[in-house]
C-alpha cells in the first residue's frame, strides 16, 4: 500500500523533481500549467496580429467591429474573451482568416503556432472553469448503479431502458459534475420504484395457486379427438406476412376448455391437451411441429387471448424444441426461437440452439397482471434480413426448428412458503395482514429499509417523516401494506438514496465510516455496501488502514467485482462504441453479432484473467496468452477451443496476438468498417495507452477528401501522405499516423492480412501491394511492424502505467483530475513502475489515498 | 428472494413493452381546437396558435437536381423541388448554411437541431426551445417521431442535453393521440396523479432541508433535482387538466397505406402529424424520417439499393439519378403534407400560415452546390423552410449563402423569433439569418 501524499500547496515545489525524472511531459496539468500563457501571447500572438490582422481589425474602422489591437490575451479573464478567441480559431482553421486576398500571408509555421497557442489556452480555460477544487461533486447513481442498488434492496432489477445514458467525461459515466437530473429522471425514478416495490411486496395474504398448461403439437389426424384444439395456418408461402389465427375454437378459450385441476396439497395444477395443426406432411415429424421462420407465414400460435390470467405474478413459458441445419448451405450459425407475446409487444428471443438435432428446453419468464388475457406464438426469428436477401429467388435453406411441446405456467414463485424471503426481510417481523395496526413494528421495518436505502444509520426525525406519511396513507384509506409501499417508493425517490451524499458545507474533510464504505462499494462493485462493510463502518472500524485494506481485498476477490472490471474496461477502452461498428457485409461476410459480442467481451475477460492470476498490469501491453471462446478462437485461427466460455490460451507465435492492442475489439474501433484507419488507431494509442491525446481536428476537417486522383489505386498510407502534405493537418498527423501504421497487418475487422487494399473509403479493393506496417516511434526511431511499437511501449511502460493510473483514479473518484492530484498520480505510478504493478496494488493505493478518503 | 433473471430471458409485461413516460401514457384528454374549453384547463385560443415542425431526412440530396439555378424571389423550382409548386408562396429554399460545431456524419441527426456535438457539449434543440413556450397549452408539450422505436437515438434534446425518446410505431402514435382511455383508467390516472403529487411534495421538503448541509457544487446538484421535481409537478398539473377532456377523434384508416415499408411509414406519419396539428394536440413536432445507416430501400421506385449507397455516388451519373429519384419522392410526400396544412383553415388563415416547417439533412454529399464526389461533409447543407405567411414571412424565396460561413443556427434563431420567442442567441448562432423575407 502506498503512503498518503500531500495534496495541497506543495505541487509547485515538486515539479522540478518530477521533471528531473523525465516524466513531466505527460503529467496532469499543474497549477502553473493551467495559468494563462501571457509570455507566449506577447512573443507569438501579438507580433502575428500586428503583422497580419491589425490593418483591418485595428482602431480605425475595424472590420466586423472586431478590434485586435487591444485584445485580451488572458482567456481565463472572462467567458466572452475565450468565446472571441474560439471564433478566431474557427476562422483560422477554416482558412477564412487572414483572408486569401490579403497581400501578405502567414507561413504555415506561423499559422500553426498561433492555432496551437489558442487551442491550448482555450483548453486550459475550459479545464479551469470546470474545476471543483479537487472536490468530488455529489454523484447521482448512474443507470447501472441505480439498477444494482435497487436489486440489492428489493431483489428486483428494474429495466433502465427508459433512463437516458450518462454524459461521459473522459470516457467515464460516473463523474459527478456531469451527472444531471432532468425531469425524465424524476419521472423514471418514480415509475421504476413503484414497479419494483410492487414486484417485491405482494399484497396477497396467501400464496395463490399455480396453474400449468401443456400443449403437445401433433399432425392433424383424420378426425379431431373431443376437446382437442386445431390450430389453423394459412398455406405457407415465402415472403408473405404471417397473420394467423388460432382457429377451430374461436369462441372457447383454452383456459375454459382445459381448466387446470388444482391439487390442494401442492397448490399446483396441470392441464394437458393436444393441438393439431393442418399443413403439409413435411411440416410434421411425428410429434414435432415445424416452427416457421420470420419470413414465412406460419406460426405456432396459442392465440392472442387464449389465457385469462387469474393471478398477478411471474409466468413461465417453456418450449421443447430442436433444430436441423444443412451446414454446407447455411454457414451463419444456428437459429434462436422467439416468442411473441400478444399485441404490440416485441418478439422475445430465447437463447440460441447449442447444437443441431439436439433436443433442448427453452425457458422465458414474464410478469403478468390478473385480469389480462395472454397468448403465445413461437417462431424462429433471428435470421438477419441481409442474409435472407442473398437467397432472393432461391429456395431458403435456413435452419429449421421443430417444436415438441409448449408449457405455460404461473404464477411461479422461487421458493416454498409465503411471503417470499425478500418481502419477509423488508417487513422485518411485521405482519401487515393483522386486523390491528402494529405501529411499532411498522416503524422497525421503515427504519431498516431507510438505513439500507440511505446506506447509513438514520436519524429519528427521518423515520418520523416516513411514519407521518404512512399514517397519512392509512387515513386516506390505503391498507397498512399499501401505505407502507408508498413510503418505500418515497424513500427510493429521495435524494439521499439517489445521490452518494457526503454533506460538507465548506472545505474538505475526512469521510466518515459509512461514506467511505459507500465509496468503496460503488468503486469496486458498482453497488451499495453489503452487511459486513456496513457493520464495520458503523462500528468505526473501516477507517483503520488494515481493516480498509482487508475489505478492499475482500471486495476485489468477490464475484461482484466483475461489474467494476466490466465498467472500467468498457469505459477506458470505449468498448460501447463497438455497438455502432458496422463493417461492410460485402467485404466482411464473416462478421456476425456473435463475433461482435465475443470481441466486446475479450478485453474484459483478459482483465479478469490478469486480476485473478495476479499478473502485472504491463500484461495489457504484452501477453503470452489470449483469452478467447470458441467463436473468437475461430476468428483468430486458434484450434481446439470449444464452447462459449472464455479461457486463457497460451499464445501461439503465429497468431500475432499479444496484449490489448492486437485484440479484435480494439482493432475494429480503429476501422471505418470498410478499411483500416491508421488515424483512428494512432489516436487510440495516444489517448488510451500513452495518455497523450492529440488536439481535436479543426471544425469542418471532416473526412480526407475523396478527390484524390487515382484514389482507388493508392493505399491508405499513400492517401495519408497526401493529407500530411497539407500543413494545417501535418502537425498532428505526423504524430498520429505512424503509430497507426503499426497495425496495418490487421484488416478492417482485425484479422491478419498480407495484402494492402486501396484507401477508397467506400469500396476498398485489394491492390496487391504487400502490407507495410512500418512507422516511426514518438522518439523518432523507426519500427518495421507492431512488434517494434510494442517493444517501445513496454520499454516506456511508465507512460502506460501513468495513463492507466489516471483513468482508474477518475473512475474511482468520479471526478476529473486536477493539478492537486499530480503527487498522487506520481506516487502511484512510481510504485507500479517499481514492480508493485498488479491490479490490487493500484486499487489499494487509490483507496488509501487522501483523495479517496475525503470530501 | 426473487432472483433477478437476465434481461434476455425475462419477458417484459405487455404493458411495459410499450414504454412511454407515464405522464403521457396516462394520456390527458383534450379538446379539438376551437371547441369550448372545459372548466379550468389551460387552453389558448386556437387562432393564436403557432407551430413548428422539424423533419430530418438523412444523407443530403443530389445537389444539382435540388438547387434552383436562380436566387432571390424570382427563381424557377428545380426538378426535385417541382412538387412544391402549389406551396411556392410559402417556400424558402435556404442553401449554404452549416453547423460549424456539429457532428455531421452518421448519427448526425443528434446535431441537426442545435449544431452541437452531443457527445461533448449536449444542449437544447430548437424544437424544445419552442416547446418550452408553446407546450403549456396543449395535451402534449411536443412530440418526437422516429423512423423506428429506437430508445433515445432521436434528434430532440432537453435543456439539460438529455435526448428525448422518439416513437416509431404508427399504431402507438395513433393510440397516444386519438384513442380515448376508458373511464376506469381516467380514474386511475387521477388517483395516480394525486399520489405522485403528495410523494413529490414529501421529497421536495426533504431535499430542501438536505441542501443546507451541502457545499456549493453539491447544492447545485440538489437545486437541479428540485427544479426537475417542480417540472414534473407542473407536467402533472397539465396532465390533470386534460383528464376530463376527450381526446380528438381520429379515423383509424389513417394507418392504412397501399405501400409497405419505409414509404408507407413516411406517408402515415406525415398524415398523423397533420392530424395532430389540426386537432391542436401539440404544436411542436420533430420527426426523424430515417437515419444514415438504416439501410431502407425504395422498391416501389424501382430502386434496389439503399440511399446510403446512392449518397456515396462518387460522381456516378446513375447513382446520382437514383439519389434524385429518392429526393423527389421525399419532396413529393412532403408537398402532399404541406398542401394538407395549407388546405386546413383556421378562420381566415391556413394552418400553414402560422406553422413553420423545417426540412433538411445534416450533411452534404457533394461539393458545395455541385454534385462532387459523394463524400459526406459538413459543408453547405440543403434546407427548406416552409410556411409562415401569417407570421410575417413572404415565401417564394431562394436564399443562398455562397461563402458557406453562416451557421444553420442563424436560421433556427430566425425561426424562433418568427414564432415570437424572445431569443437573441441560439447555440452557435451569430445573429438572425440575414435576407430571409
Amino acid at each position: 500500500m502506498e503512503s498518503r501524499t500531500c495534496r495541497h500547496g506543495r505541487g509547485n515545489h515538486r515539479i522540478g523533481r518530477l521533471l528531473a525524472v523525465g516524466l513531466g511531459a505527460i503529467l496532469a496539468a499543474s497549477a502553473g500549467e493551467l495559468d494563462p500563457d501571457l509570455a507566449g501571447f506577447r512573443s507569438t500572438i501579438q507580433p502575428f496580429l500586428t503583422k497580419y490582422c491589425i490593418s483591418c481589425h485595428g482602431a480605425d474602422h475595424p472590420k466586423a467591429g472586431l478590434r485586435l489591437d487591444q485584445v485580451n490575451g488572458n482567456l481565463q479573464a472572462e467567458a466572452k474573451v475565450a468565446a472571441g478567441w474560439g471564433d478566431t480559431l474557427d476562422r483560422m482553421n477554416l482558412g477564412e482568416m487572414p483572408p486569401a486576398k490579403a497581400a501578405e500571408q502567414p507561413s504555415q509555421a506561423e499559422r500553426a503556432a498561433v492555432v496551437g497557442w489558442i487551442s491550448r489556452e482555450l483548453s486550459k480555460a475550459a479545464q479551469r472553469s470546470r474545476s471543483t477544487g479537487g472536490q468530488v461533486v455529489m454523484r447521482r447513481l448512474t443507470r447501472s448503479e441505480y439498477q444494482r442498488s435497487m436489486a440489492d434492496l428489493l431483489g428486483v432489477e428494474p429495466d433502465i431502458d427508459g433512463l437516458p445514458q450518462e454524459t461521459k467525461i473522459e470516457g467515464f459515466d460516473n463523474v459527478g459534475s456531469a451527472l444531471v437530473t432532468a425531469p425524465i429522471h424524476i419521472e423514471q425514478f418514480v415509475e421504476l420504484a413503484t414497479a419494483a416495490v410492487d414486484a417485491a411486496i405482494d399484497e396477497r395474504a396467501e400464496r395463490p395457486d399455480t396453474e400449468l398448461w401443456r400443449l403437445e403439437l401433433q399432425a392433424l389426424p383424420a378426425a379431431l379427438p373431443a376437446g382437442a384444439i386445431q390450430v389453423n395456418q394459412r398455406a405457407p408461402s415465402h415472403g408473405s406476412t404471417f397473420t394467423l389465427v388460432s382457429g377451430g375454437i374461436p369462441t372457447k378459450r383454452i383456459e375454459e376448455r382445459h381448466p387446470p385441476i388444482i391439487d390442494p396439497a401442492t397448490k399446483k395444477s396441470t392441464a394437458n391437451f393436444q393441438a393439431f395443426m393442418p399443413g403439409r406432411p413435411s411440416e410434421y415429424d411425428g410429434a414435432w411441429g415445424l416452427v416457421p421462420t420470420r419470413m414465412e407465414s406460419g406460426v405456432i400460435d396459442l392465440g392472442f387471448n387464449q389465457f385469462l390470467i387469474r393471478e398477478t405474478g411471474r409466468y413461465r413459458i417453456r418450449v421443447r424444441a430442436k433444430c436441423s441445419v444443412d451446414p454446407l448451405r447455411w454457414p451463419f450459425g444456428l437459429p434462436n426461437l422467439s416468442i411473441r407475446p400478444p399485441t404490440g409487444a416485441k418478439p422475445f428471443l430465447l437463447q440460441p440452439f447449442e447444437r443441431p438435432e439436439q433436443t433442448e428446453v427453452f425457458t422465458a419468464e414474464l410478469d403478468l397482471r390478473a385480469g389480462r388475457r395472454f397468448g403465445i406464438k413461437v417462431l424462429t426469428g433471428t435470421v438477419d434480413d441481409e442474409v435472407l436477401k442473398r437467397f432472393k429467388g432461391q429456395p431458403l435453406v435456413v435452419p429449421r426448428a421443430w417444436c415438441d411441446w409448449i408449457e405455460f405456467e404461473g404464477p411461479c414463485f422461487p421458493v416454498a412458503g409465503w411471503p417470499m424471503p425478500v418481502q419477509q426481510r423488508i417487513l422485518a417481523g411485521w405482519d401487515p395482514w393483522q386486523a390491528a395496526d402494529n405501529e411499532s413494528k411498522v416503524r422497525i421495518a421503515v427504519e431498516r429499509f431507510l438505513a439500507a436505502a440511505f446506506r447509513r444509520p438514520v436519524r429519528n426525525d427521518e423515520v418520523d417523516r416516513r411514519m407521518t406519511a404512512w399514517r397519512a396513507g392509512r387515513a386516506a384509506g390505503a391498507t397498512a401494506l399499501q401505505s407502507f409501499k408508498s413510503v418505500l417508493v418515497g424513500i427510493l425517490v429521495s435524494p439521499h438514496f439517489l445521490y452518494q451524499a457526503e454533506p460538507q458545507p465548506t472545505g474538505h474533510r475526512r469521510l466518515n465510516g459509512s461514506e467511505l464504505a459507500v465509496r468503496l462499494a460503488y468503486f469496486l462493485w458498482g453497488r451499495p455496501p453489503d452487511d459486513e462493510l456496513r457493520r464495520l463502518a458503523d462500528a468505526g472500524e473501516l477507517a483503520k488502514p488494515a481493516v480498509l485494506a482487508g475489505q478492499t481485498g475482500r471486495l476485489l476477490r468477490d464475484g461482484r467485482s466483475r461489474a467494476m472490471l466490466e465498467r472500467f474496461m468498457a469505459q477506458w477502452l470505449d468498448l460501447d462504441h463497438l455497438a455502432n461498428f458496422s463493417p461492410d457485409s460485402a467485404i466482411y461476410p464473416d462478421w456476425d453479432e456473435e463475433l461482435r459480442s465475443a470481441l466486446r467481451q475479450e478485453p474484459i475477460a483478459f482483465a479478469t484473467e490478469i486480476l485473478a492470476r495476479g499478473l502485472s498490469l504491463v500484461t495489457f501491453l504484452r501477453a503470452d496468452f489470449v483469452t478467447v471462446n470458441e467463436r473468437l478462437a475461430t476468428y483468430y485461427g486458434i484450434a481446439g477451443v470449444i464452447g462459449d466460455q472464455f479461457r486463457a490460451v497460451k499464445q501461439d507465435a503465429n497468431t500475432k496476438r499479444s496484449g490489448l492492442l492486437t485484440q479484435g475489439a480494439i482493432l475494429c474501433l480503429g476501422s471505418n468498417g470498410t478499411r483500416t484507419s491508421p488515424v483512428k488507431r494512432g489516436v487510440y494509442v495516444l489517448e488510451r495507452i500513452l495518455g497523450d491525446p492529440p488536439p481535436p481536428p479543426p471544425p469542418g476537417a471532416g473526412e480526407i477528401a475523396n478527390a484524390v486522383p487515382g484514389e482507388d489505386k493508392i493505399t491508405v498510407r499513400e492517401r495519408l501522405k497526401l493529407h500530411r502534405a497539407v500543413p494545417a493537418c501535418a502537425s498532428c498527423h505526423e504524430k498520429i499516423d505512424p503509430l497507426g501504421f503499426a497495425f496495418e497487418r490487421y484488416d478492417g475487422i482485425g484479422r491478419l492480412r498480407t495484402a494492402e487494399c486501396s484507401g477508397d473509403l467506400r469500396a476498398p479493393k485489394t491492390v496487391g501491394a504487400a502490407v507495410d506496417a512500418s512507422g516511426t516511434l514518438p522518439n523518432g526511431k523507426p519500427f518495421s511492424d507492431f512488434a517494434g511499437l510494442q517493444e517501445f511501449l513496454v520499454d516506456e511502460k511508465h507512460r502506460f502505467l501513468r495513463c492507466l493510473t489516471k483513468k482508474m483514479l477518475i473512475f474511482a473518484l468520479g471526478r476529473e483530475l486536477e493539478f492537486t492530484d499530480r503527487d498522487l498520480i506520481e506516487a502511484l505510478t512510481t510504485s507500479l513502475v517499481a514492480g508493485r504493478d498488479r491490479f490490487p496494488d493500484l486499487i489499494a493505493g487509490i483507496v488509501a489515498s487522501e483523495q479517496f478518503q475525503s470530501k | 428472494m426473487i432472483k433477478p433473471l437476465s434481461r434476455r430471458t425475462v419477458l417484459r409485461s405487455a404493458a411495459a413493452a410499450f414504454a412511454l413516460p407515464w405522464l403521457e401514457a396516462m394520456a390527458p384528454r383534450g379538446l379539438r381546437a376551437g371547441e369550448p374549453a372545459a372548466a379550468a384547463g389551460p387552453a389558448a385560443p386556437a387562432q393564436a396558435a403557432k407551430r413548428l415542425v422539424c423533419l430530418y431526412v438523412p444523407l443530403g440530396v443530389c445537389n444539382e437536381s435540388w438547387y434552383p439555378k436562380q436566387t432571390g424571389r424570382d427563381f424557377t423550382l428545380s426538378p426535385t423541388l417541382e412538387p412544391l409548386a402549389k406551396v411556392r408562396h410559402q417556400l424558402h429554399v435556404v442553401s449554404g448554411l452549416h453547423h460549424p460545431h456539429g457532428i455531421t456524419h452518421h448519427a448526425g441527426q443528434g446535431s441537426f437541431l442545435n449544431g452541437r456535438d452531443y457527445n461533448k457539449n449536449p444542449g437544447i434543440t430548437i424544437d424544445q426551445e419552442v416547446a418550452a413556450v408553446f407546450g403549456k397549452s396543449t395535451r402534449f408539450p411536443s412530440l418526437q417521431l422516429n423512423y423506428k422505436d429506437d430508445g433515445f437515438a432521436g434528434m430532440s434534446y432537453t435543456r439539460d442535453g438529455i435526448p428525448l425518446p422518439g416513437v416509431g410505431s404508427t399504431e402507438a402514435i395513433f393510440k397516444r393521440l386519438f384513442v380515448p382511455d376508458d373511464a376506469a383508467s381516467q380514474q386511475a390516472a387521477r388517483k395516480q396523479i394525486a399520489q405522485r403529487r403528495s410523494l413529490l411534495d414529501d421529497v421536495r421538503d426533504e431535499a430542501k432541508s438536505f441542501i443546507s448541509t451541502l457545499g456549493q457544487h453539491d447544492r447545485d446538484k440538489v437545486e437541479q433535482y428540485l427544479f426537475s421535481v417542480r417540472e414534473v409537478e407542473t407536467m402533472l398539473g397539465q396532465s390533470e387538466a386534460f383528464i376530463d377532456r376527450p381526446k380528438p377523434a381520429g379515423d383509424r384508416a389513417i394507418l392504412d397505406s397501399e405501400w409497405t415499408g419505409p414509404a408507407a411509414d413516411l406517408r402515415i406519419k406525415l398524415n398523423l402529424i397533420a392530424l395532430a396539428l389540426e386537432t391542436d394536440s401539440t404544436r411542436v413536432i420533430s420527426y426523424l424520417v430515417d437515419t444514415e445507416g438504416s439501410g431502407a430501400t425504395f422498391p416501389h421506385l424501382g430502386l434496389n439499393e439503399n440511399r446510403h449507397a446512392y449518397s456515396h455516388h462518387g460522381g456516378d451519373a446513375k447513382k446520382l439519378e437514383s439519389l434524385a429519384i429518392t429526393d423527389r419522392f421525399y419532396v413529393s410526400e412532403f408537398a402532399r403534407f404541406l398542401e394538407r396544412l395549407e388546405d386546413a383553415k383556421e378562420g381566415e388563415r391556413s394552418l400553414l400560415d402560422r406553422t413553420l416547417v423545417l426540412y433538411g439533412s445534416n450533411l452534404n454529399n457533394g461539393d458545395g452546390f455541385k454534385n462532387g464526389t459523394g463524400s459526406h461533409v459538413n459543408d453547405k447543407m440543403s434546407m427548406l423552410l416552409v410556411g409562415g405567411n401569417g407570421l410575417g414571412l413572404k415565401g417564394g424565396q431562394h436564399l443562398r449563402c455562397d461563402d458557406g460561413s453562416i451557421p444553420m443556427c442563424n436560421l433556427f434563431l430566425s425561426v424562433a423569433q418568427r414564432l415570437g420567442l424572445p431569443l437573441e442567441r441560439f447555440s452557435d448562432s451569430t445573429g438572425p439569418l440575414a435576407g430571409l423575407v
